[in-house]
């Protein structure tokens, strides 16, 4: 199973790329969820990354996560198919 | 409200846009809009709008033009450098669209000026640098009924959405408390920026006339760097402290 992960805004500029591949032997991947696929990469990153994506080793509650363009919680556990595409996109308020 | 010949002839080309007309031409020339900031966002938002047609403009934003201003605040001026940016920006404004009314207010939102600055409105477009000052605007707009489109940039990337009371996902839902990560200073090219704020304007002229549809728990984000453009569906949610159940919100 293969899915793409897309960073958007602070979140492209702390993984150092736009978007990445992520794969799984398992087809629905029982062991990689939305939740625990975005810690999986914050914790592997660590630095900037994660500073953003996790509070108290956490998911922030200000990201927005999306499969297939459509919002999931980052407090519940959303399974991944094979080909979705995940987004994350951090809270930004650039305005001046 | 009529249309003058003057105005006819101003904004013929624009009233054959589909759906909007005449008709749309004179909610827009009734309707008062409050930018909040007229930065590199704040300005171009202003600018479209004030060359749409809309009747009546509160912008609100504290302080004088610095030199920093320049790359992207396209109301500010070199030669009024030092001077009011809401003057300025108001004097700009007018010099595109002398039927204007304009009320420049030379402060930034805060909790004392929101409810009456708000409540003076038929929308809001918020174009603010600070999420406490995002959140406060939405948490008002909220309580007040009142339409926001939220505008946000940060490098080379835009989001923006448009909040309608008591339908769509406000602010607080999907950002809860001011993230810890985000900096007052942060890069900004103005060709971002005012991109962001001609979406915006957009959004307001669409709320305005009721033509489209607007980013109601939609959100869309753009990344200038690849030309990427997603647009989320977003979703309220049901504890959030300003618009969900126990918040008390109409």
């Amino acid at each position: 199973m293969r899915v793409t992960v897309e960073y958007f805004g602070p979140a492209r500029e702390a993984a150092g790329i736009g978007s990445e591949t992520h794969s799984s032997p398992h087809t629905p991947c029982a062991d990689m969820n939305v939740q625990s696929l975005i810690k999986h990469i914050a914790l592997e990153r660590g630095g900037r990354l994660a500073t953003l994506l996790l509070i108290d080793g956490e998911l922030s509650r200000s990201l927005v996560l999306a499969v297939n363009d459509r919002q999931v919680s980052a407090e519940e556990q959303t399974e991944l198919r094979d080909g979705d595409v995940v987004t994350i996109i951090p809270p930004v308020s650039g305005g001046a | 409200m009529d249309l003058t010949p003057e105005e006819r002839d101003t904004y013929e080309w624009q009233m054959w846009v589909p759906g909007l007309g005449e008709e749309g031409q004179k909610k827009l020339k009734a309707a008062t809009v409050l930018i909040t900031r007229v930065g590199g966002v704040g300005s171009l938002a202003a600018y479209e709008l004030a060359a749409a047609g809309v009747g009546r403009l509160i912008l609100a934003h504290a302080g004088n033009i610095k030199p920093s201003d320049l790359n992207r605040q396209l109301l500010m001026t070199h030669d009024a450098m030092g001077t009011s940016r809401v003057e300025c920006a108001s004097q700009r404004l007018h010099e595109l669209n002398p039927r204007l009314e304009v009320v420049a207010v030379p402060e930034n939102v805060n909790a004392s000026n929101v409810a009456s600055l708000v409540s003076s409105v038929d929308l809001v477009v918020c174009c603010v640098p600070l999420f406490e000052e995002r959140l406060l605007l939405n948490a008002e707009c909220v309580r007040q009924g009142k339409p926001m489109v939220d505008c946000a940039m940060y490098e080379l990337t835009g989001q923006i959405t448009t909040i309608l009371p008591g339908r769509s996902a406000c602010l607080a839902c999907r950002v809860p408390t001011p993230p810890a990560t985000w900096k007052r200073k942060f890069p900004v090219l103005g060709a971002v920026a005012g991109m962001v704020g001609c979406l915006g304007a957009m959004e307001a002229i669409k709320l305005i006339t009721g033509i489209g549809e607007v980013l109601a728990d939609r959100l869309l984000t753009i990344d200038t760097r690849d030309m990427r453009l997603r647009t989320v569906q977003v979703s309220k949610r049901i504890d959030c402290g300003v618009c969900g159940r126990a918040s008390g919100a109409p």
